[in-house]
């Protein structure tokens, strides 16, 4: 059996690791959840009573999930099947094993994380000295999007984990040559997949190193032809299961709307004519992390220089760079995927150079990734607001929100009213329903819901609240952190039995029990 | 003060040290490790 070797450098490193994660998890305990924290705990959750309720009714019939997802969704109308379960399946089981609790989500963010970490650092120390690898390991974990996303209970890191994995298995393969290692890389691609999407395009960064490697002709000989397919068809096998059951619930529809509908209303550039779109990932990131483009300066450098391996860094940057700009929901902190290669290139010149400026730099880097960093952990009591709500409700009584904004989400308050209300009697109606309606629209959709309290953050630009603030009787106001959150109830409130309904924004259309 | 602004202030330090130390604490064990091989550089 081969024994891994822990070197003294090593030991240094996981004790950085462990020091960075003590930080990070620190965090957990200032600061309220987010929007999307709240939606991807609550699908957590989902697919937990999911598992446990296949066990309990012994039932695979299709209809009936689906009609439970149904059920669910109208008490909690912020689950979103469209997104890739493998995180949320991740926290399911955590969730099960260690009880429910934002802590407990948000340190799986943290572990795939810290996961990641460690394979960027063995991946670069297996082509590169142990400096380089440390340097651009700390480049990496203190880059501001790694800090923010990564002691948050998002996605980002689950993708991160695998991908890095899948590249790492991809490397021994090309030393190996052996078929089962690219069948390998095929199944960690697809957990990449399971994490988020956008690890899909590790695949074809794959595909340009087995056909144009060492990047002089392509060569098409029939034992890349073998190496490319061992990797795509179990990456196919495995992913084919999982688009069909999507297509049925109709998840592919809802991903179509969330990317389209959702980039032109965050204002993201659309139009292959304008010049923002091409340049979205040198401008956009900018705002929470200003050292980026000074980062790509040596990953420029290093390429002039025709450095060891400068060829496959680039590619690996144009690739994500290209198919990231060419997706329509961009997102910021997915710069993180195509600043890989920058992290180590910069760490390349800094091993290089001496050692008060190297100090000097990083000192100067984790300034800026603090200053961003640390003004984005601020506290809120949403936990307070659910206990609110639960111990005053009336019998029959549910919520609606007429604001979705900072800091109470409708998400948040799901999130921490579902230990309070195991039944899951209380409905959330989110602002969208309320959307665009006349007061007397209002009024009756406030009878028929049996809504009893509303919930308004006064930061909103929403402003239909004002149309029926008359009914309504302010119960507790919360102001905390600058923020101030309205808790209302209706005044005219009387409970009726009446079939179960909720409006879901995303598809704009009113969905009612089963 | 309040409780935040101290976590604050002890994680920003914490943050600073932390990359900090681990740099200067690896760069001497390189040194050492150069002394001791004598001559072949490992970065």
């Amino acid at each position: 059996m081969k024994v891994i070797k822990i070197s003294l450098y090593d030991k240094i490193f996981i004790i950085y690791i462990i020091a960075l994660s003590a930080i990070l998890f620190s965090t957990f305990f200032f600061n309220h959840i987010w929007a999307d924290e709240g939606t991807h705990m609550l699908l957590a959750i989902f697919y937990r009573d999911l598992i446990s309720y296949i066990f309990r009714t012994h039932t695979i019939s299709f209809d009936q999930l689906y009609k439970y997802g149904i059920n669910y969704l109208i008490s909690y109308p912020k689950l979103q099947i469209a997104y890739t379960p493998l995180f949320h399946i991740t926290a399911s089981i955590a969730f099960s094993i260690f009880g429910v609790s934002e802590f407990v989500g948000r340190s799986i963010s943290l572990l795939y994380a810290l996961g990641s970490l460690l394979v960027f650092y063995t991946l670069v120390k297996k082509f590169f000295a142990p400096k380089i690898a440390l340097i651009a390991s700390i480049l990496f974990s203190f880059s501001p999007i790694f800090l923010v996303y990564n002691s948050r209970a998002m996605m980002d890191s689950t993708v991160f984990f695998w991908l890095l994995l899948s590249i790492y298995t991809f490397l021994i393969a090309l030393k190996k040559n052996n078929l089962k290692y690219y069948a390998l890389v095929g199944f960690f691609v697809f957990l990449a997949v399971m994490g988020k999407q956008t690890g899909v395009f590790v695949l074809l960064f794959f595909l340009f190193m087995i056909f144009k490697n060492p990047f002089k002709k392509i060569n098409w000989n029939l034992e890349n032809f073998k190496k490319s397919f061992a990797m795509i068809a179990v990456f196919t096998v495995l992913i084919l299961p999982y688009l069909f059951v999507m297509n049925k619930v109709g998840g592919i529809k809802l991903n179509e709307l969330v990317a389209i509908g959702y980039a032109s209303e965050q204002g993201e550039p659309t139009s292959v004519l304008d010049y923002n779109f091409w340049l979205y990932y040198l401008l956009k990131p900018i705002i929470t992390s200003p050292l980026m483009p000074v980062l790509l300066l040596p990953l420029a450098a290093y390429s002039y220089k025709k450095n060891i391996y400068w060829k496959q860094l680039l590619l690996f940057f144009f690739v994500f760079y290209f198919c990231l700009t060419l997706i329509p929901n961009k997102e910021p902190r997915f710069s993180q995927f195509f600043m890989l290669p920058a992290y180590l290139t910069s760490a390349y010149y800094l091993a290089k150079t001496k050692k008060h400026f190297a100090i000097f730099f990083i000192f100067i880097y984790i300034l800026v990734s603090t200053s961003v960093f640390l003004p984005k952990i601020v506290y809120y009591p949403t936990e307070q607001i659910a206990q609110f709500i639960c111990q005053n409700n009336k019998p029959g009584g549910n919520v609606a929100f007429f604001s979705e904004d900072e800091p109470v989400y409708s998400s948040s308050l799901m999130w921490y009213t579902i230990p309070l209300d195991k039944e899951k009697n209380i409905r959330f109606y989110r602002s969208c329903t309320f959307k665009q309606s006349s007061r007397g629209e209002i009024l009756s959709k406030i009878d028929e819901s049996n809504i009893y309290f509303v919930v308004y953050s006064t930061w909103s630009n929403d402003k239909t609240i004002e149309k029926i603030k008359d009914k309504l009787e302010l119960r507790w106001e919360v102001v905390s952190n600058g923020y101030t959150t309205q808790i209302y109830t209706y005044k005219d409130f009387n409970y009726k039995d009446i079939k179960k309904c909720n409006f879901i924004c995303l598809t704009n259309e009113m969905i009612c029990a089963q | 003060m309040d409780e935040i602004t101290i976590v604050k202030i002890i994680l920003s330090t914490l943050m600073f040290v932390i990359p900090v130390a681990t740099y200067l604490i690896a760069e001497a064990i390189l040194k050492r490790i150069y002394k001791k091989e004598k001559g072949e550089r490992l970065d």
